[in-house]
C-alpha cells in the first residue's frame, strides 16, 4: 500500500535568508533518500521556525532485484565435490550457502555463481536510517553547535517529525527522538497531535502559524495592499523586502503606524532606505502625488491579534518610537550637515587617513579633481565641472548624515552641493562618482559622473600599488578587483583610447609627497597594467571562447582595453564563420614557422620564385587597408582583408620549400611569412588557437 | 514600573532560575561580555550561570547630554548560562513578562543577528530580539572565545536597560526615566547621569591627554604580559580591559586613524587571549626574575 511520507522540523528562528534554502535542501536530501523507491508529489512548507517535506504516494519498499554475482573458476571452487576456500570465502561474502552456489558459463568457461537479492528495504526502515544525516547533512552559509551536542545546524532543533502512512518513524536527531505532535505560535502554545501533512497543516493554521510558505508571501502582498488603499495611500512593495518579511514571521499581520510629519523634509532616500534596511517596514506614498512619500509606513507584525485596536496601536507605537529616534537623530544630523558648506567639510578630510602611507582623504580628492580634469574632454565632460566635482566628491564623508548612514554616501555630498548653489551637473558628478558599486550595478549617467569615477579608481589602484599594498589569495579588504573591474567598465563603455600604461602613469605621476611609495613607478605601472589585464581577461571570458580571449591578449602590442575588446569581438565572430578552419590553418602555420625567426626585414628584389613575389604584392596590397580598418576599431574588416592573404600563402607552401638548404633563400622567406605573421598579431596570435 | 523596579525584576527572575546574581565589575568596560563572568567563564567545561548589571563606557557615543538616546555610559543587564539551556528561548521570553511585557499585546520577533567581537576573538549567532519593532535583547549563542571553540555552549543575554525602559515607562528621552519613586516625587534618571554625560563628553572629546594615554596603553599592555608570565589570569585580564578602554578612549579623541584603528583592535587581541590561555592554565607561570625581564620586554 503506497503511503504518505511526511517529516517537520521545528527550530528555533531561522535568519530569514536561510529558510527557502533549508527547506529545498530538505526535499532534495529526502528524495535522494528515497532513491528506487516509487513516489508521488513533494510538497514544502516553511517558516522561519518549521520547515516540512510531505511527499505522497511513497512505495512500502524498495522492489526486490534478483542478481546472478559470477564467481571464481568452477575447476578452483571445487576439488572432488568438496568446496575450497574460494568457494566458502565468495559465498560468505556475497550472504549465501555454499549448497546455494551455481555453476554458470563465464565469459572464459565455467564459473561459480550465487544468486543474491538486492532491495526491499521498507521505506521507514530507509528513513529512519538515513533521518539524522538527512537533516543534519543541511548547509547553510554559516552554522552553530548549542547545549553540549556535537550537532551544528543554523539554530537549535526542538522537534522532528517522521511519519510514514500516518505511523511515527522511529529515529533520532541531535539527540532528540521523533515525536508526532508539534506546537504553533508562541501565544498558542497548546500541543497537538499529527499524523498527516495535512494534520499538520491545517493544525498550524488553527494555531497562528500559515505554514505555506508562497501563501504567506501572497497574503502579506495582498493585506499591505488592502491597508494602504484604507489608509489612503500607496505602497511599492519591494520584492527582496517582501521575501524576507514572508521569512521573518509565522503569521503576518499589517499595522499602519506613523512618524512626525515635520520629518518629511529630511532627503526622501534618508527616510526610504531607513525604513527598509534598518527597520523593514514599507514605506508608503501620498495617493494623489505618488512621487511624494507619506508620514505612515506598514509594518508586518507577527501578532496574531495585531488587528485589535489596542495591540495594534502598541505595535504601531513601537514601531514610530524606533523610526521616529531615527529620523529625528537624522533631522539633527541634517541640519548641523546644512550648516557648513561642503567645502567646510572638505577641511575635516585633512584629518582623515585614506589608508596608511596614502596621504589623507582631502589629498584623494585633490588627486581625483587632477585626474578627472585630464580625462575630461577624452570622456566629453566640462574640465571645469570635473575638476569641481572632484575637489568634493569626498566631502560629505565627513558628515555626521554619512557617518550615521554610510550607505548615503554620494548622495548627501549632492544634497549639500545643490543647497551650496553648485552647479546641477557638478551634484550629479559628485553622487555618481561611486558608480559601478559592483559589477553588476549601473554606470554614471553623465560624463562628468564618468570622468570622476574612473578619476576615483585609477587613484585608488594607483595610490594602492606605489604603497606596496598587492592582493594575497582572495580577501580584498580594500575593493581592489573590483576597482579594476569598474575601471574596465567606465573604460568600454565609454570608448576611452588610451593604453593602460599610460592611463596608471598619469595616475601615478599625480601621487604628491603625502604618498609613502615603495619601488619605482615604472614597477607599479607595469604591475598595475597586469592586474587590470588578468580582470579585463575574467571579464571577456564571460563572453567570449577563453581561447579566442587569450590569443588576443597574449598577442603581446597596445594595452587599450577598447581595441583589445574590439579585437576579441572580431575574432570571436570570424570564428563562427564556415571559413575559419582552413584559414586558421594557414597562418597557424605561418605563426609556427617564424616563432624562431624574429626579423619581419627582407629584400623585395631577393624575391626569385613567382609564388614568393605574388605573396609580396598581395602583403602590399592588403597592409595599408588591414590597418587603415584596425585603426578604427573595424577589426572584422581588418581580419577580412589579411584573410585575403591566404590563396598566396597556400600557393607559397604548394610551390616552395621555405626552409631551403640556402641560408639566404630561406631568410628571405621566413623574412616574408614573418611579415605576415606581424600583420596578424596586431589582432590575435593564431598560433594559440587550437587545431581542428 | 521604575528604573530600579526593571533591574531587580530582571534579578530576582534570573535568580529563580539558578543564576548567581553578580554585582558589576568595578573596571570600565564597553560591554557586559568584557565581565570576567562572561568572557572568561564561558571557557572550558564547568556548567555557569550568572546575570548581573553592567554599567558600560563607550566614550564615543557620548552626546555632552543632549542627545536623548545616546549615552557614552548605560547600562547592560548580562545573563550567561553554560550549557545553554534547551528551553532558554521560553526563559527568555518569561522573564519578559516578569517585567510586565504582555506578549498578548506585543509583537515579537526574533531577527537575526550574527555577533562577533574581533577585540576578544569570540563570536556567536543569534538575533537581535524586536519588541514591537525595538531591538530590546541582544541574544546570542557563543561559538568562540578568546579564540577557543566553546564545548559545552553558552548563551549570552544583553538587554539594553535603559532602552527597555524608556519603552515600558512610555518616555522619549533617557533622561525623563523615572529611577526612583522618592517620598519628594520622582527622581528621573538625568537627575542621576545627566551632568556624568556633559562633563565625561567634555573629557572624552577635548579634554583627554593622548599622549598619556598613549603611554597608558603601553603600560596595560607589558603589565598583562607580565602578570600573564606569572601566571596571574585575572589580574592581567584587568589589565586587558584597561587597555580596551584605553583604545577607546584615544578613538573618540579622533587620535587613531582607521588604518591605526585594526593595529590597536590587535594589540587588545593579543592581550584578551593572553589572559583567556593563562586562565585555562595553559600558560606555564615562569620563575621569578624571567618573567619579570618578559614582561618588560
Amino acid at each position: 500500500m503506497k503511503a504518505e511520507l511526511f517529516l517537520a522540523v521545528r527550530c528555533e528562528e531561522l535568519p530569514a535568508r536561510f529558510v527557502t534554502l533549508a527547506v529545498e535542501q530538505l526535499a532534495q536530501g529526502l528524495q535522494g533518500l528515497l532513491k528506487g523507491l516509487d513516489h508521488g508529489a513533494v510538497r514544502t512548507w516553511a517558516t522561519p521556525r518549521r520547515i516540512a517535506v510531505a511527499v505522497a504516494d511513497v512505495a512500502p519498499a524498495r522492489p526486490v532485484v534478483e542478481q546472478l554475482v559470477l564467481g571464481p573458476a568452477a575447476a578452483a571452487a571445487f576439488r572432488d565435490g568438496q568446496p575450497t576456500p574460494a568457494a566458502v570465502g565468495f559465498a560468505r561474502g556475497k550472504g549465501v550457502a555454499v549448497e546455494d552456489l551455481v555453476v554458470v558459463d563465464g565469459p572464459k568457461g565455467p564459473v561459480i555463481a550465487a544468486r543474491t537479492q538486492q532491495g526491499g528495504e521498507r521505506t521507514a526502515d530507509v528513513v529512519a536510517a538515513g533521518l539524522s544525516e538527512l537533516v543534519l547533512g543541511l548547509r547553510f552559509p554559516m552554522s552553530m553547535r548549542w547545549q553540549a551536542g556535537a550537532a551544528r545546524w543554523a539554530r537549535p532543533i526542538h522537534e522532528v517529525i517522521a511519519l510514514y502512512g500516518g505511523q511515527r518513524i522511529e529515529a533520532e536527531v541531535a539527540g532528540i527522538p521523533t515525536g508526532t505532535t508539534t506546537v504553533g505560535h508562541r501565544l498558542s502554545p497548546a500541543p497537538f497531535a499529527v499524523d498527516s501533512a495535512e494534520a499538520w497543516v491545517e493544525g498550524l493554521r488553527r494555531h497562528h502559524v500559515e505554514p505555506d510558505r508562497a501563501a504567506r508571501r501572497a497574503r502579506i502582498q495582498a493585506d499591505l495592499q488592502r491597508a494602504a488603499a484604507e489608509a489612503g495611500a500607496v505602497v511599492q512593495v519591494d520584492e527582496a523586502l517582501l521575501d524576507e518579511v514572508t521569512d521573518l514571521v509565522e503569521w503576518p499581520v499589517p499595522v499602519l503606524c506613523t512618524f512626525d510629519r515635520e520629518l518629511l523634509d529630511l532627503p526622501p532616500r534618508l527616510l526610504v532606505e531607513s525604513m527598509r534596511v534598518h527597520q523593514r517596514v514599507f514605506p508608503l506614498w501620498q495617493q494623489d502625488a505618488p512621487q511624494r512619500l507619506d508620514h505612515r509606513f506598514l509594518a508586518v507584525s507577527n501578532h496574531p491579534l495585531g488587528r485589535q485596536p489596542d495591540t495594534a496601536a502598541t505595535i504601531a507605537g513601537g514601531n514610530a518610537k524606533v523610526i521616529g529616534a531615527r529620523f529625528h537623530d537624522a533631522r539633527f544630523f541634517y541640519a548641523e550637515d546644512r550648516r557648513k558648506r561642503l567645502e567646510e567639510h572638505d577641511a575635516a578630510l585633512a584629518r582623515m587617513q585614506w589608508i596608511r602611507g596614502g596621504g589623507t582623504m582631502q589629498d584623494k580628492a585633490r588627486r581625483v579633481s587632477r585626474l578627472a580634469r585630464l580625462l575630461a574632454s577624452d570622456l566629453g565632460a566640462d574640465r571645469e565641472v570635473a575638476e569641481r566635482a572632484g575637489r568634493l566628491c569626498k566631502a560629505d564623508l565627513a558628515t555626521q548624515m554619512v557617518g550615521e548612514f554610510p550607505e548615503l554616501q554620494g548622495h548627501v555630498g549632492r544634497l549639500l552641493a545643490r543647497l551650496d548653489g553648485e552647479a546641477e551637473s557638478t551634484a550629479l558628478a559628485i553622487e555618481e562618482h561611486y558608480l559601478p558599486r559592483s559589477a553588476s550595478d549601473g554606470l554614471p549617467t553623465t560624463p562628468a559622473g564618468r570622468a570622476l569615477a574612473l578619476a576615483d579608481r585609477l587613484d585608488t589602484l594607483a595610490g594602492c600599488f606605489a604603497t606596496g599594498i598587492r592582493l594575497k589569495g582572495s580577501s580584498d579588504p580594500l575593493g581592489l578587483r573590483r576597482a579594476a573591474v569598474g575601471l574596465l567598465q567606465l573604460v568600454l563603455d565609454a570608448g576611452l583610447r588610451r593604453p593602460l600604461g599610460a592611463l596608471f602613469d598619469e595616475a601615478l605621476r599625480g601621487l604628491g609627497d603625502e604618498v609613502q611609495t615603495k619601488g619605482s613607478a615604472g614597477e607599479a605601472r607595469d604591475e598595475l597594467v597586469e592586474f587590470t589585464l588578468t580582470r579585463l581577461r575574467a571579464l571577456l571570458r564571460e563572453r567570449h571562447d577563453t581561447e579566442v580571449v587569450d590569443a588576443v591578449l597574449d598577442s603581446g602590442g597596445s594595452r587599450d582595453p577598447v581595441a583589445l575588446e574590439a579585437r576579441v569581438r572580431a575574432l570571436s565572430e570570424l570564428a563562427r564563420s564556415a571559413d575559419f578552419g582552413p584559414l586558421k590553418t594557414t597562418f597557424k602555420r605561418v605563426m609556427g614557422l617564424t616563432r624562431e625567426h624574429a626579423s619581419a626585414a627582407y629584400e623585395p628584389a631577393d624575391l626569385a620564385h613567382p609564388a614568393e613575389q605574388e605573396l609580396h604584392r598581395a602583403l602590399e596590397a592588403v597592409v595599408p587597408r588591414a590597418r587603415k580598418e584596425a585603426e578604427a576599431l573595424r577589426y572584422d574588416r581588418s581580419l577580412a582583408a589579411l584573410a585575403e592573404l591566404k590563396a598566396p600563402v597556400d600557393a607559397l607552401f604548394d610551390q616552395v620549400m621555405v626552409m631551403a638548404e640556402d641560408p639566404a633563400v630561406r631568410a628571405t622567406r621566413l623574412g616574408l611569412l614573418r611579415a605576415i605573421a606581424e600583420e596578424f598579431r596586431r589582432v590575435a596570435d593564431f598560433s594559440l588557437l587550437s587545431a581542428e | 514600573m521604575t528604573f530600579q523596579d526593571l533591574i531587580l525584576q530582571l534579578q530576582r527572575y534570573w535568580g529563580q532560575q539558578g543564576c548567581a546574581i553578580l554585582q558589576p565589575l568595578d573596571t570600565e568596560v564597553g560591554a557586559g561580555t568584557f565581565h570576567p563572568a562572561t568572557f572568561l567563564r564561558a571557557l572550558g567545561p564547568k556548567p555557569w550561570r550568572a546575570a548581573y548589571v553592567q554599567p558600560c563606557r563607550r566614550p564615543g557615543d557620548a552626546r555632552y547630554g543632549d542627545n536623548p538616546n545616546r549615552l557614552g555610559h548605560y547600562y547592560q543587564f548580562q545573563v550567561l548560562i553554560k550549557p545553554s539551556p534547551a528551553d532558554v528561548q521560553e526563559l527568555y521570553i518569561g522573564s519578559l513578562r516578569a517585567i510586565g511585557i504582555d506578549l498578548e499585546k506585543h509583537d515579537l520577533r526574533f531577527v537575526e543577528d550574527n555577533w562577533e567581537s574581533p577585540t576578544l576573538g569570540a563570536w556567536g549567532l543569534g538575533w537581535e530580539v524586536w519588541l514591537d519593532g525595538m531591538e530590546v535583547t541582544q541574544y546570542t549563542y557563543f561559538q568562540q572565545v578568546a579564540g577557543y571553540e566553546l564545548d559545552p555552549i553558552s548563551v549570552e543575554l544583553t538587554y539594553g536597560l535603559e532602552r527597555l525602559a524608556m519603552y515600558l515607562q512610555g518616555v522619549d528621552s533617557v533622561y525623563d526615566l523615572v529611577w526612583v519613586q522618592t517620598p519628594d516625587g520622582p527622581l528621573h534618571y538625568r537627575d542621576v547621569y545627566h551632568r556624568n554625560e556633559v562633563e565625561q563628553s567634555r573629557y572624552n572629546f577635548e579634554l583627554a591627554d593622548t599622549e598619556h594615554l598613549f603611554l597608558q596603553f603601553q603600560a596595560c599592555e607589558s603589565e598583562c604580559r607580565k602578570l600573564a608570565a606569572h601566571g596571574l589570569a585575572l589580574p592581567a585580564y584587568d589589565q586587558c580591559m584597561k587597555a580596551s578602554h584605553t583604545f577607546n578612549l584615544l578613538q573618540a579623541r579622533g587620535a587613531i586613524s582607521v588604518a591605526e584603528r585594526a593595529r590597536y583592535i590587535g594589540r587588545v587581541r593579543d592581550l584578551a587571549l593572553l589572559s583567556a590561555r593563562t586562565w585555562m592554565g595553559e600558560v606555564p607561570p615562569a620563575t621569578g626574575g624571567a618573567a619579570d625581564e618578559g614582561g618588560a620586554r
